[in-house]
């Protein structure tokens, strides 16, 4: 091994190797050499088989320059002794690397392997975010409904109080003061009904409603207005209905935000509301304008719950693995976002084939590894 | 001259018969083979030095087709003639 041999140790090599006397092989190998230089002076040329060929080559004279004082110099030209390996020889000395066998490249085969990496890079943030993401959009619809709730509670106590009351919260509405002078008890319902219904409005604070309120404030004048001694046992009964109906909507929003399965029956709890609502005003005239406030009304209700349950469902990227459902071979140009989509139809579900997997470095996968793909389960 | 030309001389000036060369002249190849698989250096004095060479990869491009080929690394075998070689052959052809 790396050793360096001179003429003598070859040749007691060779006498070891052709069982022939040390004498015999020095002899022989400086005969070998010998006649190799002879034939070269002689022919130029001498070819062995197995070895090789040396050759005798004509090197044309040539300027250049000489490094240390910049001055032109010319090298003659000379005959220069070059040796071309047999293919034997050099199939055998190359034996450790004669596997390896030239592979044609792309041109973007180097910027394909960093794009890749720092495309799984950027990715990483991008999922970690969505994760993140559903934490403060489920707190938030959890408290969007609470002030709503603590209205709706704190609503209803004054509602009950108010007609036992004289019209203290009549200084809200300059229009109906004209009112108290002939029925105390007829107006008491008015500011009631529009305090609750005000109330809801900046809980949602969904500008859609601003205008339904005023509405109704118009209807609630016109309607003491138009019927003026007829049925204050009715609107008393009326502004208890809407309390019950929007406590109602509000327990089922709320829900309808801690589970997604119970979310389709929401609407239909909303439409029966409707439904119940609307024969009752069929019976009463008076009492049409005011349904249908109220039907906008939980319309707009669904509307404004129905996105901020839809995203935090949606969005939930919390699953509990069940037990692995396939296994999955890599393979060329396989990413695992790419697994991801392919198996749980999201790519940013990766992490948890990840996390199944025990993979330390995720931005170094090869080729043929196999993964366990996890059977992913909503976690409630 | 070629290979049949050498070992007939070879075998002359060795007084053996040209089988016999021939044989040991393989012999030979083989040892030296052996010797230079191994890593080794084999000097001639007078001759040059039988040595092997690494040759890193390499990306070629066809100038033809700009096909870029990676080309493996390999160990070849090298011979490097003595100076008194060089010499010699020089001072031939002035």
């Amino acid at each position: 091994m790396d050793a360096k041999l001179n003429h003598s140790d070859f040749s007691a090599l060779l006498a070891k190797q052709c069982n022939i006397s040390a004498t015999k092989a020095d002899n022989f190998t400086k005969a070998f050499f010998d006649i190799l230089v002879e034939g070269l002076e002689s022919d130029g040329i001498v070819k062995i088989n197995g070895l090789g060929t040396f050759k005798m080559v004509d090197v044309a004279s040539r300027g250049s320059v000489n490094v240390n004082t910049g001055e032109k110099i010319e090298i003659k030209g000379h005959r220069k002794l070059t040796f071309l390996p047999a293919d034997t020889l050099k199939d055998n000395v190359n034996q450790p690397f004669a596997m390896f066998e030239p592979v044609e490249v792309d041109d973007d085969y180097t910027d394909d392997v960093t794009e890749e990496i720092t495309s799984e890079e950027s990715l990483a943030p991008a999922t970690e975010a969505p994760e993140e993401s559903p934490a403060p959009a489920t707190e938030a619809a959890e408290e969007t409904p609470a002030p709503v709730a603590e209205d709706t509670e704190e609503s209803p106590a004054p509602a009950t109080e108010a007609p036992e009351e004289t019209p203290a919260p009549a200084t809200e509405a300059p229009e109906e003061t004209p009112a108290p002078a002939t029925e105390g008890t007829k107006e008491t319902p008015a500011p009631v009904a529009e305090d609750t219904e005000e109330l809801p409005a900046p809980a949602t604070k969904a500008p859609e409603e601003t205008p339904a309120p005023a509405e109704k404030k118009a209807d609630a004048k016109e309607t003491p207005a138009a019927e003026t001694k007829k049925s204050p046992v009715k609107t008393i009964f009326y502004t208890l209905f809407i309390i019950v109906v929007l406590s109602l909507v509000l327990f089922v929003i709320l829900r309808g935000n801690k589970s997604d399965k119970e979310e389709p029956t929401r609407p239909l709890v909303a439409e029966k509301i409707v439904q119940q609502q609307a024969p009752q005003p069929d019976t009463i005239a008076v009492a049409a304008p005011p349904s249908e406030t109220i039907k906008e009304f939980i319309l707009v209700e669904q509307m404004s719950a129905l996105p901020l349950s839809q995203i935090t469902i949606k969005d939930t990227t919390i699953y509990r693995t069940a037990g692995t459902m396939t296994q999955h071979r890599i393979g060329l140009d396989e990413t695992l976002t790419k697994i991801s989509l392919k198996y749980f139809n999201d790519k940013r579900l990766w992490p948890y084939i990840v996390h199944y997997n025990n993979i330390k470095d995720y931005n170094k996968l090869e080729i043929g590894t196999e993964l366990k793909i996890p059977h992913l389960v909503p976690r409630n | 001259m070629n290979n049949k030309e050498f070992i007939s001389k070879l075998a002359q000036r060795s007084k053996m018969s040209v089988a016999e060369a021939s044989a040991t002249v393989e012999g030979l190849i083989e040892e030296l083979t052996d010797r230079l698989k191994e890593n080794d250096q084999i000097n001639i004095s007078g001759f040059g030095v039988f040595e092997v060479k690494m040759r890193r990869e390499r990306i070629s491009v066809n100038p033809k087709t700009g096909q870029r080929m990676l080309i493996p690394p390999k160990i070849v075998p090298s011979f490097r003639p003595s100076a008194k070689m060089k010499d010699k052959f020089k001072e031939t052809e002035e």
